[in-house]
């Protein structure tokens, strides 16, 4: 889907088209759900503020504008938002690392990178894990981190290289 | 096993925690069931430009603008020579005065229409005006021309400028005219300030980029030799017709002397032969004869005295005509000599004015024909790869 087919698929929704509407949350709604679940670290918490974020899109899909920002972004925004608040009354700043998440994948060898991985997710700063989740599960675009992240487009390049060269040399160590 | 980067590890990592919450289902009904409630945009255009249409924009302004735009004429770099022949080798522009050749002085015209340097039968065979310069003489007597367009806003005050910086150079404005779009002007300015006033003048303008410039010059080496020569030839005929007059005056003295002392002895023999015949009368024949024989011969002195003097005087006057007419040429070759000189201290120039307008102006800094298209070109080329990015959503 280019981007015309994207604002096209917006447009619909602004426009109250249920169809439309249940094909962005079905395109959506995984990468947001892992994200949320990766950030919280809580089954239940993630699927509030699943729910919740959501609620949001709807109540503000009229003031989206394509420009500048892809709706991909704008969504985790609202969540991203909703996951500070929910911290907020927790009173703590982010989710514990080391709550162990239940794994998502079957077979022996997936299970070995996904336990690796989270080994060397315990091992990175929150930034750090914050730009992979943003990478690797909401599909974001270096556009789009920089503009989550508030840097530039090559600043944000930069960081996921660097965040790759930190992982990939805890993942050495722990060969 | 096969390796795997870290970025791939990530990547698979990524797609496997993407997945639904455990009541997706329920969740999606409770999303879609609340579409229809919520404010719509219904109204409120979001019309989304086609991929293509900015590139297109853009690439069709580009070509417009390189068509329109007009071309600003780069100025060419200022050439000077120094040959002895001239050359123009300026990029004309329109109505730009193609340039002449600083005319040399009219050498010898005078003295040449006056033929003094020659005898009369001899006036029309008179020297050349100008020599070929030999190599071993190195002297330079330069004359420089000049000439410069310069494209200004407005050519009245561009002109005033000008005229203000000639003069203060010490220069002098010949004529000078002006219009709305255009103006001319002629001027003479010294040759040890024209550098000066030239980097005045560019300043003036408004830099190097507004200013056409085409320098020349020619060296009147020959016709200064050829002067000098000349003035020798002069000056040595000259003294050759004083010497040759002090000569005809001592050979006339020398002859009115003789013919005057041959007449004093007729006469006085003329008085012995009258004592004589009073004497002795009775030899008045022959003494007669004798007197009358001496009056013919007195008569003959007189005859040849004024002849003498006649022919002094005509030899005279022509030699004083002919020392009168080599000293004026003496004369005129200094004059000459002083004007060449006064020539090549100057540099004549002309500056033409000619009204730009805004676009060009700018173009003149920015090559507003080429720029301007290749950012039109550029950020359409920026906005179409912008647009063909693919959405998130393609999964």
């Amino acid at each position: 889907m280019t981007l015309t087919d994207e604002y096209e698929l917006i447009r619909r929704v602004q426009a109250g088209d249920t169809a439309a509407a249940a094909s962005l949350w079905d395109v959506m709604s995984p990468k947001l759900f892992g994200y949320l679940i990766n950030t919280l670290r809580d089954q239940q918490v993630a699927e509030d503020v699943f729910q919740t974020t959501w609620l949001k899109v709807l109540e503000h899909i009229h003031e989206y504008s394509p420009r500048g920002t892809s709706i991909s972004a704008w969504v985790f925004t609202i969540a991203r938002n909703e996951c500070r608040q929910h911290w907020r009354k927790q009173s703590t700043v982010e989710a514990d690392i080391s709550q162990a998440l239940e794994p998502t994948v079957d077979t022996q060898p997936e299970l070995h990178a996904q336990l690796l991985v989270e080994r060397i997710m315990n091992e990175l700063s929150e930034d750090d894990r914050e730009i992979l989740r943003l990478r690797y599960i909401a599909d974001f675009t270096f556009t789009d981190i920089a503009k989550a992240l508030h840097i530039n487009v090559v600043a944000a390049r930069v960081r996921v290289s660097r965040v790759l060269s930190r992982a990939r040399a805890i993942a050495n160590r722990n060969k | 096993m096969k390796r795997i980067t870290t970025e791939q590890l990530f990547q698979a990592w990524g797609r496997g925690q993407q997945h639904l919450p455990l009541h997706a289902g329920a969740a999606r009904e409770n999303f879609l069931a609340r579409v229809s409630s919520f404010p719509r945009a219904e109204g409120r255009s979001t019309w989304v430009v086609p991929a293509w249409l900015v590139p297109a924009a853009c690439a069709g302004f580009a070509v417009l603008a390189f068509m329109l735009i007009p071309g600003y004429l780069r100025p060419v770099d200022v050439l000077t020579e120094s040959t002895a022949t001239l050359k123009t080798g300026a990029v004309p522009l329109q109505g730009q005065e193609q340039i002449t050749a600083p005319t040399a002085p009219q050498a010898f015209s005078k003295s040449a229409a006056m033929g003094a340097i020659a005898p009369e039968e001899d006036r029309a065979a008179l020297p050349p005006v100008t020599t070929t310069p030999t190599v071993s003489d190195t002297r330079e007597f330069l004359k420089i021309g000049y000439s410069a367009s310069v494209r200004t806003r407005s050519v009245s005050k561009a002109g005033e400028r000008v005229e203000v910086l000639v003069r203060g150079f010490g220069g002098r404005v010949d004529s000078a005219s002006y219009s709305s779009e255009s103006g001319y002007m002629s001027f003479v300015v010294p040759q040890d300030k024209f550098s000066q006033f030239r980097l005045a003048l560019r300043e003036a303008a408004g830099g190097e980029r507004f200013v056409f410039e085409h320098t020349n010059s020619e060296n009147f080496l020959g016709e200064k030799q050829g002067l000098e020569k000349e003035q020798v030839r002069t000056s040595e005929h000259l003294a050759e017709l004083r010497t040759r007059l002090q000569s005809l005056a001592s050979e006339h003295g020398a002859k009115v002397a003789a013919l005057e002392t041959e007449q004093r002895q007729n006469k006085l023999e003329q008085a012995t032969v009258i004592e004589m015949e009073r004497l002795h009368p009775e030899q008045a024949t022959a003494l007669e004869a004798r007197l009358e024989v001496l009056r013919r011969s007195a008569r003959v002195i007189s005859g040849k005295l004024m002849a003498e003097q006649s022919s002094f005087s005509a030899q005279q006057s022509s030699l004083d005509a002919e020392v009168r007419a080599a000293e004026q040429t003496v004369r005129d070759l200094q004059g000459q000599t002083t004007e060449l000189l006064e020539q090549v201290a100057t540099v004549s120039g002309s500056v033409t004015l000619e009204r730009i307008g805004l676009l060009s102006f700018l173009d003149a800094y920015a090559y507003l024909r080429w720029t301007l298209p290749a950012v039109l070109l550029l950020f359409g080329l920026f906005h179409f790869l912008r647009a063909r990015r693919t959405s998130p959503f393609t999964v």
